[in-house]
């Protein structure tokens, strides 16, 4: 039966549009659904590592990886269950267009045996119906109603860009790198770090052992920017009972990671991420992190080299405002150096930088030399914008909050040269609490048993030191203070 | 057959229902709902069992009926003293040609409308008698097999009182019937227009809609229009489900992997035996009429709610408890319907 055959092709092709309207829309609504789980996991992520406490990252963290695959599984899983076949939308289209089970009907009468009489005149009802159930009519194009979930959640991602940064601890805030004395030095360079010391502090290395962080009698000095990947604030260690510094309580060492340092690193990299895109640098950030992570892992630092688990983003305001008062970048690094050879630039002539350490006796900084109360940074001298306020304090006091827009940038700042000449006040200062870093470093130096080899008095550290730009002036200012060796 | 001839063929069928019904309406009051059933029954093939109490017109119901189709009607009223052979027929001795032969005389059984009145004061062997013509449309007496001409259409009357002396139908001869249909006191207005009606000098009559010469052709072919009506194979399905969620799932019987429904507490405790397969041809076929009279050729889900509970209800086996606590087998059926309607949403 010709006829027949034509209806029911005509049907059938219109059912396949039927067809591929429906499942497009199943599909919409699964993708939006997924997506919009994801964009909420990833936001919530990003929440957390703003402004949430490490353990509540470490939740959201896996609560957002069980919605991520559940979601990625179930996603698959509900499509397959949700598509639909030629006889399942055939009984979609009577349903929404009243046909009562005829396309249904119609659809398996071709394969019954004995085949019906009636079913010429199922067909002609079915065609006389077809503005009933014109695919247009009954699944007309348009995005699921999920979308606005989707959107939502979109929203809420794109809101986490403009939460404000994190508040850092008040400890976080200083920055003291003191050019007036060794016990100031530590103190400045234990606020700088924001740390507390947890753990058992162990004796202190010998001059030398652990490398170029060795305490240098030629006043040699490195700084290595801090590794963003072991960012957990102690100190690294490398013998047993090694001082651990933490922020938050965890015990935990690099030769023993805890299951949750995945986390944590990301919730840093979060962060870091976010500071580096508002600042602008976040290719620069991108290229340095490899380098101070392994750096940071390989322990190259010793016992004055301190980890900042929370960097201040108002301490890098600090410095930045340093950096920018100086008015000089990278590419002023030409014209910066011609003043910096005037005023003794080690980097441009080492041995009058040596000689200028020589006859500066009382300008070196140290870190974690010797400890001292917070409230002493706070009343260190602020650093003047080119450098003359050479006996006074390097690095200051920032305040709290007072440059919250400002992205905290994280930097190691370890000198450990200075060392001989350097006067020890041990009579007025008290002795070490319990827990704290020991000067154990520095007064083996000043009893000379630290010695160093002709190469390493020759050394100029700074200039094989990877100095983030923006803290380069900063660094050649302190070194050039260093004192007369 | 083109589609203008099978168009015309279902407005047939739905002009002559219609016609039987507004005919036989003539002399019943009320009982539309009945009638209708009765007259899916007829053009199903099927046999109807009416229960109801005396008074209220079964007779008067398969009377009309008969009148109205033009056909071959008989009467048996059933009781305790009631033989097979005064229903299937007898051999008896007749001289024939002066020799005396054994000659087969046909029984009541032998026509197209059989009115079986108060079958329940039957015994059961007698009652039994009408096993194999309704459900094979032939009797046999004395090693021979006797055909019966369709259409064949037994109404049975059952009286729900008076049980003393009666015998409960047997399960199996309940199976048979396709259709029970119970009939109810007429309502204050209809029973206002029954006793108008009959108490006047003007009996109110039935006519014969078809004529003797092609009654038989033309009700066997709306028949066999029933029976080319389509349906889906969820359809049947669903069908399938109904009847299979009429047996109680601990008992010995119950289908293997269960009906498709959730367990229904009702039917485990109240119910001894389910339906048989029968019930789902009766829902099936019930169905078919119903798409036919709605003008469709084509079953839908509501066709085969509709004549759940008439074709199921009297193939229930209902336990002391049921009877204990008053429950009917109609009401666990459109429980079932209730479940299986929501689990197909």
């Amino acid at each position: 039966m010709p006829a027949v055959t034509l209806g029911f092709e005509e049907i059938e092709d219109r059912l396949r549009i039927l067809r591929r309207r429906v499942n497009l829309f199943t599909a919409q609504h699964v993708g939006y659904v997924t997506a919009s789980v994801l964009a909420l996991a990833v936001a919530a992520l990003v929440l957390a590592a703003l402004r949430g406490s490490p353990l509540m990252f470490r939740i959201t963290f896996y609560a957002g990886l069980v919605a991520t695959l559940t979601v990625l599984i179930g996603a698959p899983l509900v499509l397959y269950q949700r598509w639909r076949d030629l006889p399942h939308v055939a009984a979609l289209a009577d349903e929404r267009a009243r046909l009562k089970d005829r396309l249904v009907t119609l659809l398996t009468a071709r394969e019954r045996r004995p085949p019906s009489r009636l079913a010429g005149l199922l067909l002609a009802d079915v065609l006389a119906l077809g503005q009933r159930w014109n695919p247009r009519a009954i699944a007309p194009r348009r995005v699921p109603h999920s979308v606005y979930a989707f959107l939502l959640a979109l929203a809420t991602l794109g809101s986490t860009l403009f939460i404000s940064r994190p508040e850092p601890p008040a400890a976080h805030d200083s920055v003291a790198l003191t050019a007036s004395g060794s016990a100031e030095g530590a103190e400045a360079a234990r606020a700088l770090a924001g740390v507390k010391l947890v753990g058992k502090p162990s004796a202190a290395p010998h001059p030398g052992e652990s490398g170029q962080n060795a305490p240098q009698p030629d006043g040699s000095a490195d700084l290595a920017p801090l590794s963003t990947q072991n960012m957990s604030g102690d100190v690294p260690a490398h013998g047993p009972g090694a001082p651990k510094l933490s922020d938050d309580g965890d015990a935990q060492t690099p030769d023993n990671p805890s299951k949750d340092e995945l986390a944590q690193q990301l919730q840093q990299l979060i962060r870091q991420a976010f500071n580096a895109e508002a600042a602008g640098k976040p290719q620069q950030l991108a290229q340095n992190q490899p380098q101070r992570a392994q750096r940071a892992e390989s322990g190259e630092h010793g016992d004055g080299a301190i980890k900042d688990r929370n960097p201040s983003h108002d301490s890098r305001g600090q410095l930045d405002r340093e950096s920018k008062g100086d008015g000089k970048t990278r590419s002023d690094r030409q014209q910066a150096g011609d003043n910096e050879k005037q005023n003794g630039d080690p980097r441009a002539n080492p041995a009058q930088a040596n000689q200028r350490d020589n006859e500066q006796p009382h300008s070196a900084q140290t870190a974690g030399s010797q400890p001292s109360s917070e409230g002493q940074n706070s009343e260190q001298g602020e650093v003047g914008p080119n450098g003359s306020n050479p006996g006074n304090l390097l690095a200051k006091q920032a305040k709290p909050g007072a440059n919250a827009a400002a992205e905290p940038k994280t930097f190691k700042l370890t000198l450990t040269s200075f060392l001989q000449g350097i006067p020890r006040k041990t009579d007025s200062q008290p002795p070490p609490p319990h827990g704290r870093v020991t000067d154990d470093g520095f007064a083996n130096a000043e009893r000379g048993t630290a010695t160093l080899s002709e190469q390493q008095l020759g050394d100029d550290l700074l200039r094989k030191t990877d100095v983030p730009p923006e803290f380069e002036d900063i660094v050649r200012r302190v070194y050039s203070q260093r004192p007369e060796s | 057959m083109s589609v203008a001839n099978s168009r015309r063929q279902v407005e047939e069928f739905q002009s002559t229902f219609q016609q039987i019904r507004d005919e036989m309406e003539r002399v019943i009051v009320g009982h539309r709902d009945i009638l209708e059933q009765i007259l899916i029954t007829f053009f199903a093939g099927g046999h109807v069992l009416i229960e109801g109490v005396p008074g209220t017109g079964k007779t008067l119901i398969v009377r009309s009926l008969a009148e109205v189709l033009n056909l071959r009607f008989s009467r048996i009223q059933f009781t305790v003293d009631l033989m097979p052979a005064d229903i299937t027929g007898t051999r008896m001795v007749m001289e024939v040609d002066g020799r005396r032969e054994f000659t087969f005389v046909e029984g009541p059984v032998f026509s197209h409308v059989l009115l079986a009145d108060e079958i329940n004061r039957a015994t059961p062997k007698t009652q039994s008698a009408l096993l194999e013509a309704m459900a094979e449309l032939q009797v046999t007496v004395a090693g021979t097999t006797y055909r019966l001409l369709p259409p064949f259409f037994v109404l049975a009357t059952l009286n729900p009182i008076e049980m003393e002396g009666t015998y409960a139908l047997p399960e199996a001869q309940l199976d048979r019937f396709f259709f029970k249909v119970r009939l109810a006191y007429p309502n204050a207005e209809e029973m206002q227009r029954i006793i108008g009606t009959t108490t006047t000098s003007e009996i109110p009559t039935v006519r014969p809609l078809f004529d003797s010469t092609d009654a038989l052709a033309r009700i066997e072919g709306l028949k066999a229009l029933v029976r080319q009506v389509l349906i889906a194979p969820h359809l049947e399905q669903y069908a399938a489900t109904l009847v299979r969620a009429t047996v109680p799932s601990g008992s010995r019987f119950a289908p293997p992997g269960g009906s498709g429904l959730p367990p229904d507490e009702r039917i485990a405790r109240y119910v001894s035996f389910g339906s048989s397969p029968r019930g789902g041809q009766a829902l099936l076929l019930g169905a078919k009429v119903r798409a036919l009279l709605d003008g469709r050729v084509n079953v839908t889900f509501d066709d085969i709610d509709q004549v759940a509970v008439p074709a199921l209800n009297h193939r229930l086996v209902l336990n002391f408890a049921a009877e204990a606590d008053g429950v009917d087998a109609g009401s666990l059926i459109e429980g079932i319907v209730h479940a299986a309607r929501r689990l197909q949403r």
